[in-house]
């Protein structure tokens, strides 16, 4: 790019934005014939300007900031979600020891355990679904936490075509929260997922399918909400 | 590479980091998609979690953080406006659900295009903001636009081109294609 190209940036913007005049356009054009950098220059502009267009004038001002609690949020979900890692991996290796060492053994250790902690967890509720499609098996826990509810989901019978389905809790106040989306492959799925719905609001777990409709649902449950610790 | 996003996403700092950089960009477009702030929270939600849970596949050298988290959220928003179209309070009692108000991917992809070039507006400077938006979306005369900031017709042009420069760069840090 020459110097002289300098006094033609002005136009190769208007010309971009289509808002050169006749006379001008001439000019330029004369110029452009002779000088492969303006015409890579002008390219360029031209892309930019195409994309112009699909700006809506009303969106310019006033950006919406994200609730304040949301990174917050996100964090919550992501710590769930990384114990829920730890604990897989914990219990694939218990499996692991077990079967070499002492299976039944083991077998009977995790039963005492696992009637402990549901014996003593007041933070969860255990949901049966009252419509489940013949052939599909499911069975949720919810967990209360900071951030809202974890659901941690069984689900078995479903399409094996690999749909999505997508978790729903509904309030107290009758609004639905979104509480995720999930793959079955071979038509299961376990899953964690989470809503920010408190549990002690929450009424009603439900599923749907890619076309919406319910698969798995509690129907309205006032007894979802966990019994306060005695 | 993979690792190191997925190092990032391990802790609280390294979620806080990426959120900071990203989280409001992302929740403006989902904004921007869906048209509902509750949906456009649970839409970053759901793409931060994905990034997390895919963190191992992100490959820097295929391109930036922003724009692998720009795919996600995009794929995000397109799922929950399928579910939302097809409006699921429904959906047991009608069972001949309309689905054809879904947006596809095609929308999506405008509607992104549309954010990326308001959000490249906002990030560039003032004066060149106000050129272009004078000129081109207000349509008035470079003649008038300079009378009315009291700069010459040739300081007017001049912050237009500078406009189109600075916003191809901010698109491109958006992840923008538009060459194609």
């Amino acid at each position: 790019m020459t110097e002289s190209c300098r006094e033609w940036r002005g136009d190769l913007a208007a010309f971009a934005i289509d808002r050169l005049e006749p006379n001008q356009r001439l000019a330029l054009q004369a110029h452009l014939d002779g000088c492969a950098d303006c015409r890579t220059e002008l390219a360029g502009l031209r892309a930019v300007a195409k994309a112009l267009p699909e700006a809506d004038g009303s969106h310019l001002e006033a950006p919406s900031d994200p609730p304040a609690a949301l990174g917050d949020k996100i964090l919550g979900v992501l710590a769930w979600e990384r114990a829920g890692e730890h604990k897989r991996r914990r219990r694939h290796l218990s499996v692991v020891v077990g079967t070499a060492v002492a299976a039944v053994a083991a077998a009977i250790g995790l039963l005492v355990l696992g009637a402990s902690l549901h014996a003593t967890d007041h933070n969860a509720r255990h949901v049966a679904f009252s419509v489940e499609p013949r052939g599909v098996a499911a069975s949720a826990v919810l967990h209360r936490r900071e951030y809202g509810t974890n659901v941690s989901l069984k689900v078995a019978g479903l399409h094996e075509g690999g749909e999505w389905y997508w978790l729903w809790l509904t309030g107290d106040n009758g609004k639905r929260v979104g509480a995720g989306s999930f793959q079955a492959n071979g038509g299961e799925a376990s899953v964690q997922m989470t809503s920010a719905l408190p549990l002690s609001a929450t009424r009603r777990v439900w599923v749907t399918d890619d076309k919406n409709r319910v698969v798995l649902d509690t129907g309205w449950a006032p007894e979802l909400a966990p019994r306060p610790a005695s | 590479m993979g690792t190191d996003t997925r190092a990032a996403l391990a802790s609280d700092d390294g979620v806080r980091t990426v959120y900071a950089a990203h989280g409001s960009e992302l929740y403006r477009f989902a904004l921007r998609s869906l048209g509902d702030a509750g949906l456009a929270e649970e839409a970053v939600q759901e793409t931060f979690l994905r990034a997390w849970q895919a963190a191992e596949r992100f490959d820097e050298t295929l391109g930036s953080l922003r724009t692998w988290l720009f795919a996600i959220v995009r794929n995000v928003v397109i799922d929950l406006s399928r579910a939302r179209a097809v409006r699921p309070e429904l959906a047991s009692i009608v069972s001949q659900t309309n689905t054809t108000d879904a947006p596809g991917a095609d929308d999506i992809d405008r509607i992104l295009v549309a954010w990326q070039v308001e959000e490249a507006l906002r990030m560039i400077g003032e004066e060149h903001r106000v050129a272009i938006v004078e000129v081109h979306y207000k349509g008035r005369s470079y003649g008038d636009v300079a009378v009315d900031l009291g700069v010459p017709v040739g300081t007017v042009k001049s912050r237009v081109f500078y406009a189109l420069k600075a916003m191809r760069l901010a698109l491109e840090e958006l992840g923008w294609s538009g060459d194609d």
